[in-house]
């Protein structure tokens, strides 16, 4: 027993790579330890492990190992998204400029270097994967779908009960709010919106509340808990970051075949994600190797495939050659899945998405 | 009560067992987690520890507190109860960082058995007060060792305590998904915080499977722990 | 006093002293989160979590008093009826699901209901709620009460009975006073955890208020420190309101002892 208490299951001699990343999706799990794991065991010996836990979680967990000077943590690589990246640069929890480090730098889409939700990068944190703000509809059940948001605003009002979204607590409920903003505010929004331009959206969900699910008195916790009532046939409309999220359920039949996805008015809120490494990891270097393997050609198109997890790419189209680009469309090509096409947009301001949730319950929820 | 939940039970195991031929169902999410081994050895480890403490200790505080009364005594047993589970989790959180033990499995075996023992406790000095004052006196009388008391007399008296402790003991340990997650640091994976994520799955099927698991778990461990007891207490019995 | 008494002092004492300890260490957190927050949270955004604690005790109140009263109910039915034994055996049984399953039966429930009956109002996520801590918590007031019970006198019954008092001058005179300090630490113990307790809320319940249990995680796990900060000051509140609680309900039972004698203080 002391030999497993002093032990705690850690060998001497090769560490391994600790990942910490969000474990709910049972698509990138099964990417990143049936795919890549195997990958940089084989082109670069070292093991890596995926350690499931909230973002938030982790970056509380920073906070704390920095505030006691804690050298050595147990981190090694961490996904990361806006609003913690903010956290995290403001408190020095990062392991400085990655970017510089990189072989090859130029391979990205140079914008995703640039800010993350207008927090101004420095290459702190190397982009992974690219996602938009999509809607998935039942073209059994909405013959034809409201694209725009007059059409879907009729729809909705013509349907009582078969439309909702999660609470603006979850991600994806707070995404669709923004996501609503733009749609009202077309032409108008450069940066974060204005206190008109928020009203309008919470104005028109007061409008369409009482023909929402359960009259809008009441909205699902989670998107997972939207994608059951869609899954089930209780609404005929979902949502979510990622364009391509509905294909994967699609093949193992989760959601219907009739699934089609779509981008309201043709506005997309994109946002990219990244991956970085703690001030305090014990591995730095083999860490950024994983960064390196996990943003190289051969990862970021496996990551594609639809029925792995079907994440957007970051690399720059005009840097790949012209086999590789053939090969991404291949890949890309969804046949006739997208309703429509969209432009992508820039996403909010990390204070500014917490502003939104806060108000959404003040203005919308409690009359 | 108990036919209900046998029989939604059954009831559970048929529509598993046609998702499960129907394909709708399969395990493989859980079985390919390559931390499952581990998660496995982790939880069998953690519960064994944790239950042999909190029969330990549960006897000897409750006993003790059965023949002493205090009030200092009866909040400090209680505080453990009273105070948020998730206040004690954030403040030891920081103090393992101190003690430069963070992430380390002593520090779960200490949440885990903070929330379990003062039920222990609890439950064996109850049984104790409502056992006669006067056994050990009779044993003594009787020229009875101190193992007499304790394996002939005391230990089929407690058996149904014992099997209330262990019971209760496992489903608390089992259900901690917070305080396993944040004390361990993600490096202690248990059976808990591995199926946990899944039950928020937006795949229904994937929830099912994560709860009858878990049920399947906790059941098959009381009968197996009931089955224990019984048997013990008909080798005991047998010896006098 | 014994060795094995002093032992069973020791692990009464370490238990309680643990958790004040990380308690004392949460506060040092915050002193330490004071130097670290610029602009110190204005008054204004404790308004939202406070309004989620009020909100939330007055759940957990119901939610205990409820599962207190059947409790009481049943034990006192079972055990008039004098075969208590194999039913309270029987009832104990869902004292041993995780909460978290309990909580996706009342949800999978629930919605099957809303649907059957076309109709839903804000207040039946507070009832889901509820429905869900009273399975849960009331076999936890039975196994409790169960001893007390059956080492309680029934002859000074059937006396008030024999002069004629009421069925509620029964219970009081013979019942209530054995069983209050009883009852008083269970309302302690269901109260200070639905309060704060994470599965249950985290699943199930309304948006409009949502619970203490997920606005905990969500404020203490914040990437805005002050918000963790307003966090810590509540859970600090908090505690220190249990903790006296529990004092001055030992203090007032043993009180109570004293003026019965010996008492028949058990659990």
């Amino acid at each position: 027993m002391l030999l497993v208490l002093t032990g705690c299951g850690k060998e001497s001699g090769r560490e391994a790579v600790h990942m910490y990343m969000w474990g709910g999706d049972e698509n990138i799990n099964k990417y990143i330890d049936q795919t890549v794991a195997p990958y940089v065991l084989k082109e670069y010996d070292i093991e890596l492990k995926r350690v499931p836990m909230e973002t938030n979680d982790l970056m509380s967990k920073l906070q704390n190992e920095k505030s006691v000077g804690r050298k050595k943590g147990s981190i090694d690589l961490i996904w990361i998204n806006g609003a913690a990246f903010k956290q995290g640069k403001e408190n020095d929890l990062f392991s400085g400029d990655l970017v510089s480090k990189l072989d090859n730098a130029q391979r990205f889409e140079q914008v995703l270097l640039e800010t993350d939700s207008g927090e101004s990068i420095d290459g702190l944190e190397i982009p992974w994967g690219k996602t938009s703000f999509a809607f998935q509809v039942n073209l059994n059940t909405v013959q034809q779908p409201p694209l725009d948001i007059d059409n879907l605003t009729e729809w909705i009002e013509n349907n009582p009960g078969r439309f909702t979204y999660p609470d603006a607590a979850d991600f994806t409920g707070n995404g669709f709010i923004r996501e609503l903003i733009y749609a009202l505010n077309p032409n108008q929004l450069n940066g974060d919106p204005t206190v008109e331009q928020r009203l309008k959206a919470y104005a028109y969900l007061k409008k369409v509340k009482s023909f929402l699910w359960r009259e809008g008195k009441d909205y699902p916790k989670t998107l997972q808990q939207l994608d059951q009532m869609y899954a089930s046939g209780d609404i005929d409309f979902t949502m979510g970051f990622n364009e391509r999220r509905a294909l994967p359920f699609i093949e193992n039949g989760t959601f219907h075949e009739s699934t089609r996805t779509f981008a309201l008015n043709g506005q997309a809120i994109t946002n990219a994600h990244y991956l970085t490494i703690p001030f305090n990891s014990p591995n730095k270097d083999r860490a950024l190797t994983v960064i390196e393997a996990l943003t190289n050609y051969p990862m970021q198109s496996e990551k594609l495939k639809s029925d792995v997890w079907g994440d957007g790419t970051v690399l720059a189209l005009d840097q790949l050659t012209e086999q590789q680009q053939q090969e991404l469309t291949t890949i890309t090509s969804t046949g006739d899945h997208y309703l429509n096409e969209w432009e992508n947009q820039r996403d909010f301001s990390a204070e500014m998405i917490q502003l939104i949730e806060k108000e959404w319950r003040d203005y919308v929820v409690r009359p | 009560m108990k036919q209900f939940l046998l029989y939604s039970y059954i009831a559970m195991l048929f529509y598993s067992t046609y998702l499960f031929v129907t394909k709708k169902m399969d395990f493989s999410f859980i079985l390919e987690d390559p931390s499952f081994g581990t998660a496995i050895y982790y939880t069998v480890f953690i519960t064994i520890i944790i239950i042999t403490l909190n029969i330990l200790l549960g006897v000897i505080t409750g006993w003790h507190l059965a023949k002493q009364e205090g009030l200092w005594l009866d909040v400090f047993v209680l505080l453990p109860l009273v105070i948020p589970v998730i206040a004690v989790m954030g403040g030891l959180q920081l103090g393992l960082l101190w003690m430069d033990i963070p992430d380390h499995i002593l520090g779960v075996l200490l949440i885990h058995l903070l929330v379990t023992l003062p039920f222990s406790i609890q439950i064996f000095r109850s049984r104790f007060v409502e056992l006669e004052e006067e056994i050990p006196s009779i044993v003594r009388l009787f020229k009875g060792s101190n193992i007499t008391l304790w394996v002939f007399i005391y230990f089929p008296l407690l058996s149904g305590s014992l099997f209330a402790v262990i019971l209760l003991t496992t489903v608390i340990s089992l259900s901690q998904y917070a305080i396993t997650a944040y004390i361990g640091g993600g490096l202690i994976p248990t059976i808990t915080t591995l199926l946990f994520p899944y039950l928020q799955s937006s795949n229904f099927y994937i929830v099912h499977t994560a709860v009858f698991l878990l049920i399947t778990i906790i059941g098959a461990f009381a009968v197996l722990v009931k089955a224990i007891i019984l048997i013990l207490k008909k080798v005991v019995t047998s010896l006098l | 006093m014994s060795y094995a008494h002093k032992l069973g002092r020791g692990i009464v004492f370490s238990i309680g002293a643990i958790s004040l300890f990380a308690v004392v260490l949460l506060l040092i957190d915050m002193i330490r989160l004071m130097e670290l927050i610029k602009p110190m949270p204005s008054g204004q955004s404790y308004i939202e979590p406070l309004s989620r604690l009020i909100w939330s005790a007055l759940l957990a109140v119901v939610a205990t008093v409820f599962s207190i009263i059947s409790g009481i109910w049943i034990v006192r039915g079972f055990y008039l009826q004098r075969s208590f034994k194999r039913t309270i055996d029987r009832l104990s049984i869902a004292f041993y699901f995780p909460h978290l399953i309990v909580a996706l039966y009342v949800l999978a429930v629930a919605n099957f209901l809303y649907q059957l009956i076309d109709f839903y109002h804000p207040l039946f996520g507070f009832l889901e709620i509820l429905l869900a801590y009273w399975v849960k918590e009331v076999p936890f007031v039975v196994f409790y009460l169960t001893v007390t019970y059956t080492s309680l006198d029934l002859q000074s019954r059937r006396l008030i009975q024999g002069f004629g008092g009421s069925k509620w001058q029964q219970f009081y005179h013979v019942e209530w006073v054995a069983i209050q300090g009883q009852v008083a630490e269970i309302f302690l113990i269901l109260f200070a955890f639905i309060l704060t307790a994470y599965e249950i809320p985290a699943l199930i319940g309304s948006s409009v208020y949502p619970l203490l249990g997920p606005t905990i995680i969500e404020y203490y796990y914040s990437i805005d420190l002050s918000e963790r900060f307003i966090m810590d000051v509540i859970l600090l509140a908090v505690t220190s309101m249990f903790v006296l609680l529990t004092i001055s309900l030992f203090a007032w039972t043993s009180r109570l002892r004293h003026l019965n004698g010996k008492g028949s203080r058990t659990i």
